[in-house]
């Protein structure tokens, strides 16, 4: 996938809105979740914030311009995923969230567009999947 | 009587030459104060290092299991910094020549712009117009240099440079404007999710008044840090607006209403710096 500096900082900003949302979940259920789900949701916040910096990183020293549609379906999945992580209830639902997103941030920075394109998919199905 | 009347008139010529010289100074002199000026405040080097050292400092917030991807995303940045660094240099370096040329000066050519033409050569740059509008800004400096430019050139440099340093200013202002803003979001999240988890665990009063006092300290420094960045791209706004005026005004520069209008700009990028050192 060959990112613009302007879709490498759009993707950084979106994985830090899906960091933020996990963390609002978990500290805001934090009575009510158990000690294992607290860790999943930290791990995959910690994984998320971290995959925020890569993209950041990149976005400093790449080109300006040549922008690439792949792209805006990442764009497009990771902002389903951080609304649906807002109104999402059970901590299923925001594990598999979470986990799809860390799954498409791990292939955006191993530059494999077909793994890419199905985790976009997958953390679509995941955000959109009914309640 | 002749030689008293030959001697008024070497009085007069000095005089005139006098005014000559004094008024030329003068008349430039608002372009020599806003060169000094955007060369002293274009080397504020402190947020490069921020951002470069920031996977280093996210450490201290992270657990264990994010320690790879931390020391691989350190390694990454470190190898930014020279990048970076030269860009900031090159407006500074660039800075000094226009203020030595107003100053009727001759040019130094600044060493280290070697290292930027290496950069250049290594691919260093990713963006290919950025790498362009570099190299034509350093040519020119090397130019005025060997070919012993005075202040009869100042308008040359001006008309030459302000294309490419328009875009060299601009990418810096894309870097620091939405990159070094968002590595400091993502470090107030770090700092939030480390102490409110800190927060939310204790249940001792006096521990917890302890961690409420860092949490208030750091997140001190990350505002610090938020004016910092806010008041180096009003520098590099100011520094490129200021020179697109030299360039419109580039046939009249010793004009007082341009002269006035200069001053301006090194008012505000006075201001500026002022503020940023404020925090140090």
């Amino acid at each position: 996938m060959a990112l613009s500096s302007a879709d490498a900082f759009k993707i950084s900003r979106s994985f830090h809105d899906l960091s933020v949302a996990i963390g609002q979940y978990r500290f805001g259920n934090w009575e009510t979740l158990s000690e294992d789900d607290r860790r999943t949701l930290e791990d995959e916040e910690w994984s998320l914030l971290n995959a925020s910096s890569d993209m950041l990183t990149k976005a400093v020293g790449l080109t300006l311009d040549d922008s690439d549609p792949t792209g805006q379906g990442v764009l497009a999945a990771t902002a389903a995923a951080a609304k649906a992580v807002k109104t999402l209830k059970q901590v299923g639902k925001v594990v598999n969230v979470a986990a799809a997103a860390v799954g498409l941030a791990a292939a955006i920075v191993a530059k494999d567009p077909g793994a890419i394109a199905k985790n976009s998919k997958a953390v679509f199905d995941a955000a959109t999947a009914p309640v | 009587m002749t030689r008293a009347h030959t001697r008024s008139g070497l009085q007069y010529l000095v005089l005139v030459w006098f005014a000559l010289v004094v008024s030329g100074c003068a008349n430039l002199g608002a372009i020599r104060d806003f060169a000094s000026t955007s060369s002293d405040a274009a080397q504020y080097t402190q947020l490069v290092t921020i951002y470069v050292a920031t996977p280093t400092r996210l450490m201290r917030y992270e657990p264990e299991s994010q320690r790879p991807v931390l020391a691989r995303q350190a390694s990454e940045r470190a190898a930014q910094q020279e990048p970076l660094l030269l860009r900031q240099r090159l407006i500074q370096a660039y800075m000094d020549g226009l203020g030595q040329l107003a100053a009727d000066g001759l040019t130094t050519y600044d060493a280290q712009l070697d290292n930027l033409n290496h950069a250049l050569q290594s691919a260093k740059f990713a963006d290919q117009s950025e790498a362009a509008a570099l190299a034509k800004v350093s040519k020119q400096l090397a130019t005025a240099a060997t070919e012993r430019w005075r202040r009869d050139k100042l308008m040359t440099l001006i008309e030459q440079s302000d294309g490419p340093l328009q875009v060299v200013v601009g990418a810096l202002v894309t870097i620091v404007q939405t990159g070094f803003v968002a590595d400091l979001a993502n470090e107030r999240e770090a700092l939030n999710k480390y102490y409110t988890e800190l927060q939310l665990r204790s249940r001792d009063p006096a521990a917890l008044a302890a961690l409420g006092e860092w949490r208030e300290m750091r997140e001190g420094q990350i505002r610090d840090r938020e004016s910092a960045i806010g008041n180096y791209v009003v520098v590099l706004k100011t520094i490129g607006s200021g020179h697109h005026k030299l360039y419109e005004s580039r046939r009249e520069l010793s004009h007082v209403d341009v002269q006035a209008q200069v001053h301006q700009y090194t008012i505000r990028l006075r201001d500026a710096v002022n503020a940023i050192r404020s925090f140090h």
